[in-house]
């Protein structure tokens, strides 16, 4: 199959009446837009991405580039898993660089990435705030096709995330195992051979200046099998949340519990997602 | 008592509030003189507390709790299992909490660190505080003054606490009296019971005139040249 | 066999002494009362005798010194040879972004910060008291390994040896912390150190070739670990 070079941009901007639209947008594949959702209860637009491909090939360059203005209030999210299919040779990359002004919400939820045996893939992810953006930005992946008895067995996988806020640089992660390197870390932290992920990023003031209860209330969810932690970013009302799962059916429990979590302090939260 | 010795060889008298360091075994009752110290003095001094706790945040909980001061003035420090490394080799922890408390509050006025429960051997380092109170109690025996060691012999004050309790512990303070002169010289000390207020004006009157006046007059004296 | 002719003083590098004495336990820095996140995995149950904690230091001190602290003062040290203070200050603020849970980053920044200070009071007039005027004037975060650069070109050290004092207070440390956390003794802590330190020098190589884009080390287990230390009602250290 010939390799992709793809693209996703828009703007989410809040149109007179209030309503989220997009403006500017362009797509090509593997990307897809569907027509977004506009939720007149919870006043949010929903948008799915959709890979009519079904997965990112050895090759595929993927440049997705979001900006949500001020006033405007979004999710983006995904029908189903990103697949990374097996790569005889080569790599897949895709670069995001997500922006959200002062006074925007963005929700980024896809679902989780699933990387296959022998695959190579790297995803740069820049995230800018303004000094009171608020976001849930969360990256979510399995060890492999669970399902098909593969975990573990990709070649290299590199998830890089860059968040600044207000112009400083407040985190930097970056993520850089072939699975069994990975394989290794979860066994020896006893996470189980199917072990998932998910590390996401919570910014906006009306968490508070502080750890308020809400994070008691998300470590409260730790459990036999499920560990979760939150801990205060170098910016103002910034978080890092993390969660390890040992298996993928408790991820998605988890997910949707913290989602119900924050719901009273982040009312977007609260919005269907509007999956089966 | 013993005639009184100057204290406060702060390396800088008069450009931060004058620390006074409590040191003395685990139970000795080091956390109930910052009470009742709090206590007494709250109302007419700005205060902070810094505590060091080996495994817990059990002093500075139980201050707060007993509303020894504003939560704010009082922090609790963790010293990795070092507790008289955090006092006397490297207080970098206790420092930090110390500038992070006179940051807070710039019109601090005494600001007491009590350290985290040590042994006969811990002293604090003079870079670190003005002063020096040592706590020990007659519980632990009426030999412990005799055992001596650098803060028996050296603190600034020694406290003998919970006298009430020596006739059922079988301690004589009669001999405890003759130990702590022979040990400490000149260097000053008091029996006192803290929890029923016993002797704490006596050692509210040594902190007041040899802390307080102390830095205060030397933060009045003219610098010295060459 | 031949003995081995006698050395001269003159054939000790002069930096030696000082990277000694950054080394030495006696160096008041703090580092004391920091477990870099140990304490809370032995809480968590992850590391509990010495075959974890040998794991512990294989996967995860050893590559996080090889992608976060060791670069950063790989370029802290070149940095400083001009010195480029407008790089030295984006490294310390790369620093502090390179560590997302709370109190591993405070424990960087506080450490470094404190080891300039330190260091300003021990060489007046020098590079440390420009470094600190510059991390005072642009409100740099404090950045432990950026300060260990820092000594390094105070005493005249060659990067390499820079790196070597890094990665042995580092391991050091954390076997120090670990003999307070675990039941395990100091002959077997000196063996897993001894371990570990055969493999720092691979480490060095790799770490001195990376530019930034490629620093980093994610744990998500370390940072739940620490994230959830922060709240722990008992704990010794803190980080």
């Amino acid at each position: 199959m010939a390799k992709l070079t793809g693209h996703l941009d828009f703007r989410a901007v809040p149109r007179a009446d209030g309503q989220t639209v997009l403006k500017d947008q362009s797509f090509r594949a593997p990307f897809h837009l569907s027509k977004p959702y506009w939720d007149s209860e919870a006043r949010i637009l929903i948008v799915q991405v959709v890979n009519p491909t079904a997965g990112i090939l050895a090759g595929d360059e993927l440049d997705v580039r979001i900006e949500v203005e001020r006033g405007a209030a979004l999710i983006v999210t995904t029908p189903g898993a990103s697949r990374v299919f097996t790569m005889r040779h080569g790599a897949a990359v895709a670069r995001q660089q997500i922006s959200v002004a002062d006074g925007a919400w963005l929700e980024w939820i896809p679902e989780p990435l699933v990387t296959h045996r022998e695959s190579t893939f790297r995803q740069i992810t820049r995230l800018e705030l303004g000094a009171s953006a608020a976001v849930f930005y969360a990256d979510q992946w399995m060890p492999g096709r669970l399902g098909h008895g593969e975990a573990w067995a990709w070649r290299q996988l590199e998830l890089l995330l860059e968040v600044r806020q207000a112009n400083r640089l407040v985190l930097c992660e970056r993520m850089a195992a072939s699975g069994p390197e990975l394989r290794s870390i979860a066994a020896l932290h006893g996470s189980g051979p199917e072990a998932c992920f998910l590390n996401a990023v919570l910014a906006g003031p009306a968490l508070g200046p502080t750890e308020g209860t809400w994070r008691n209330e998300l470590e409260r969810l730790q459990q036999p099998g499920i560990w979760i932690g939150v801990s205060s970013l170098a910016g103002q009302a910034a978080w890092t949340l993390k969660v390890v799962t040992e298996n993928a059916r408790r991820l998605r429990e988890t997910v949707r519990a913290i989602r119900a979590a924050l719901a009273p302090h982040l009312p977007y939260l609260a919005t269907d997602l509007r999956k089966l | 008592m013993n005639p009184p010795t100057t204290v406060c060889s702060s390396p800088n008298p008069g450009r931060r509030p004058p620390r006074i360091g409590i040191g003395g075994p685990v139970g000795s009752g080091k956390t109930m003189l910052c009470l009742r110290l709090c206590q007494a003095l709250r109302d007419r001094l700005s205060l902070g507390v810094v505590t060091n706790d080996i495994y817990c945040s059990e002093d500075a909980d139980f201050l707060r709790q007993q509303s020894a001061l504003e939560p704010g003035r009082i922090l609790g420090v963790e010293t990795g299992g070092c507790p008289h490394t955090a006092i006397r080799d490297d207080t970098t922890m206790n420092e930090q909490a110390c500038r992070d408390l006179e940051a807070r509050f710039p019109d601090l006025q005494l600001l007491l660190v009590e350290s985290g429960g040590d042994n006969l051997t811990a002293t604090f380092s003079p870079e670190l505080v003005d002063a020096f109170i040592y706590v020990i109690d007659v519980a632990e025996g009426d030999k412990m003054p005799r055992k001596g060691g650098p803060a028996i012999r050296h603190s600034d004050l020694l406290l003998i606490n919970k006298i009430d309790l020596a006739p059922l512990v079988g301690a004589d303070l009669d001999v405890m009296d003759r130990d702590a002169r022979r040990q400490r010289g000149t260097r000053p000390f008091l029996f006192c019971d803290l929890k029923r207020h016993h002797n704490l004006p006596a050692v509210l009157d040594w902190i007041e005139h040899h802390v307080l006046f102390a830095t205060a007059a030397r933060a009045a004296e003219p610098p010295r040249h060459g | 066999m031949n003995s081995a002719p006698a050395t001269g003083i003159e054939e000790i590098p002069a930096w030696l002494p000082g990277l000694l004495q950054t080394c030495d336990s006696a160096y008041p820095t703090g580092g004391y009362a920091h477990s870099g996140g140990l304490e809370g995995l032995v809480q968590a149950g992850v590391v509990r005798d010495a075959a974890s904690l040998g794991r512990h230091l294989q996967e995860i001190i050893l590559p996080a010194l090889r992608q976060v602290d060791l670069p950063l003062a790989a370029q802290a040290w070149r940095a400083l040879a001009r010195p480029d203070w407008e790089r030295v200050g984006e490294l310390c603020f790369l620093s502090s972004a390179l560590r997302p849970a709370r109190e591993l980053r405070l424990a960087a920044e506080n450490t470094g910060r404190q080891r300039v200070e330190l260091l300003a009071h021990l060489h007046p007039d020098s590079l440390a008291t420009a470094f600190h005027a510059e991390a005072v004037r642009g409100r740099w975060p404090g950045a432990h390994p950026i300060a260990a650069a820092l000594e390094g070109r105070l005493w005249g050290a060659p990067e390499q040896a820079v790196l070597v004092s890094l990665g042995y207070s580092t391991l050091a440390a954390s076997l120090a912390a670990a003999m307070k956390l675990l039941r395990i003794g100091q002959n077997a802590a000196q063996g897993l150190l001894t371990t570990a330190l055969r493999q720092l020098p691979e480490a060095i190589t790799t770490a001195r070739q990376l530019r930034d884009p490629e620093m980093g080390w994610f744990n998500p287990w370390l940072e739940i670990a620490s994230a959830r230390h922060e709240s722990a009602d008992h704990r010794m250290f803190i980080s």
